[in-house]
């Protein structure tokens, strides 16, 4: 790679002419004596075949190489989308644009990894179970990606029931709320730690609105998991319907913080605030877990709701009747739920 | 590990063919003769240009450099369509490996050479050359030397690799 420069000639005093042709015609001025065609002939020295060819064949293949290029680019922007909304704790941008590069590449580890975490923030249990019996027995060198797996596979499995709650569930032919509370007080002594047996039980207790014993096992849940999402989300209706509605709030700002897209939060904070009779603020919410996700029926039922106790009819109406047009059974459910509270035979 | 130089200069032979033409490309774009050039060859040094020193001060140094430019930007650029297969998505083809090796080995050949640096140092110690040749010709000169010291610590091969993910990553920071 050494770049050496001609130095004979350049001094010479005994030959006059060029040095290639020994024209007398030098171009004056360089130290190397040359005539002018001789400098031009020079200056443009020839690139030998074989280097050209050289350059044709790497010319080619990128060529080729390069009708993938945008394709890939995309991919690369969108993961890094996903990255930099999971950074900012936006999970429900951040699993749209990790399920677009999972779409283009199905097995990237990188992506699935990824999308798992957002999948768990946004309670999204369908897809994080896909992705993660996607993700097993496949191995990464990213030590880091590996633990993330770990760890959110290690929370997820507290959001489901372990063999042990399999069992009693089994005896009362899978219904959770067919279990009686005494099998379930026996099971939780002796599994006091076992989240989704103590989720099944406040779920039980809540629908029938026995509020202290529900809270109560949903503050055992928080003192394991304090970051347990679901639980956050019950306690938040609990507290509200206890009238505490400063501690419903801060458990709505912990799911927040959590996931700042978690719409289901705003909306849930929002009927506090419609509880508590601060209207306007119900209504700003409402609004907000509706921008956030409105593909969830929940925001969308609070809305109605929200511009209910606003006195605005119209635009009520015209969100329930938005509801009705896509509803499954889930979003059906809170159709009758907004119409039930709507005809006092419901309460917030 | 210490592999020979010989034996980095067979492996990555590309970089230094375009190591060298880039020399020859720029005495063509400062119209400065050329009398030979080698473009690979087994040994030390393993490529080289024989040309007139330039009248200007500015050109031969920039003839010296000028791989830093051609490699760094080829290298990158026969890198670029590969790079996200191979180390974003580790679905790259064959095509895309070859095409890193072609990029990493030609990047990593961006650096001048000692003896590109000695034919600075000529042009700096030569009476007529002006303070502000000198004042950025000495520490180039320097940092040459480093680079070439840096690369017993595959220094040059980090910076080939570094170039060739770093434009892809430069391109979706930009869209992101």
């Amino acid at each position: 790679m050494e770049e050496t420069q001609l130095p004979e000639n350049s001094d010479s005093t005994e030959s006059k002419g060029c040095i290639n042709c020994g024209s007398d015609n030098i171009v004056e001025g360089h130290s190397t004596q040359l005539c002018s065609d001789c400098r031009q002939l020079f200056i443009k020295y020839p690139i030998p075949l074989p280097i050209k060819l050289f350059a044709i064949g790497v010319a080619l293949i990128m060529a080729f190489a390069l009708f993938s290029f945008p394709k890939n680019l995309s991919n690369g922007i969108h993961l890094e989308r996903g990255i930099q909304f999971e950074k900012k704790k936006q999970y429900l941008s951040a699993q749209r644009e990790f399920t677009s590069v999972i779409q283009q590449l199905p097995e990237n580890i990188e992506a699935n990894v990824h999308l798992l975490e957002a999948a768990f923030y946004n309670l999204d249990f369908e897809t994080l179970v896909k992705t993660a019996q996607k993700l097993e027995g496949k191995k990464t060198q990213d030590k880091k990606l590996k633990f993330r797996v770990e760890d959110i596979i290690a929370r997820a499995q507290d959001y489901f029931p372990n063999t042990a709650m399999n069992n009693l569930l089994a005896k009362y032919g899978d219904n959770e709320s067919g279990v009686p509370d005494s099998a379930y007080v026996n099971f939780l002594k002796a599994n006091p730690y076992n989240q989704y047996g103590l989720f099944a039980f406040a779920s039980k207790l809540y629908a029938r609105e026995e509020w202290t014993g529900c809270d109560s096992l949903l503050q055992q849940m928080l003192q394991t998991d304090s970051d347990h999402m679901i639980a956050l989300r019950m306690q938040a209706t609990v507290k509200r319907q206890q009238g505490l509605w400063n501690e419903s709030i801060k458990s709505c700002e912990k799911i927040i913080k959590l996931n700042n897209e978690a719409g289901y939060a705003y909306a849930t904070m929002a009927r506090t605030y419609l509880k508590w009779n601060k209207m306007a603020k119900g209504l700003e919410l409402a609004e907000k877990s509706v921008a956030i996700n409105k593909k969830d029926p929940f925001n969308t039922a609070t809305l109605a709701l929200a511009w209910h106790f606003n006195k605005q009819a119209s635009k009520r109406d015209e969100v329930i009747k938005e509801l009705k047009s896509h509803a499954d059974s889930t979003a059906l459910g809170y159709v009758q739920f907004v119409l039930d509270v709507i005809n006092n035979k419901e309460s917030l | 590990m210490f592999i020979p130089g010989f034996v980095i200069g067979i492996v990555t032979f590309p970089g230094v063919i375009v190591h060298e033409f880039a020399h020859q490309l720029f005495c063509r774009l400062y119209k400065v003769p050329v009398f030979k050039v080698v473009y690979f060859q087994v040994g030390n040094p393993a490529g080289y240009v024989l040309h007139e020193p330039a009248p200007n001060k500015w050109h031969n140094i920039m003839i010296s450099i000028g791989p830093f430019f051609v490699n760094t930007i080829l290298g990158a650029l026969i890198a670029l369509p590969a790079a996200l297969p191979v180390f974003t998505f580790e679905n790259g083809g064959w095509l895309d490996y070859l095409l890193i090796y072609l990029g990493v080995s030609i990047a990593m050949h961006a650096f001048p050479s000692t003896g590109d640096a000695n034919v600075i140092w000529e042009v700096l110690k030569e009476k007529d050359t002006n303070l502000l040749v000198k004042i950025i010709g000495y520490p180039l000169v320097g940092l040459i030397y480093l680079g070439s010291l840096g690369s017993f610590f595959w220094l040059d091969l980090m910076y080939g690799m570094a170039i060739a993910i770093g434009l892809p990553k430069l391109i979706i920071s930009f869209f992101v």
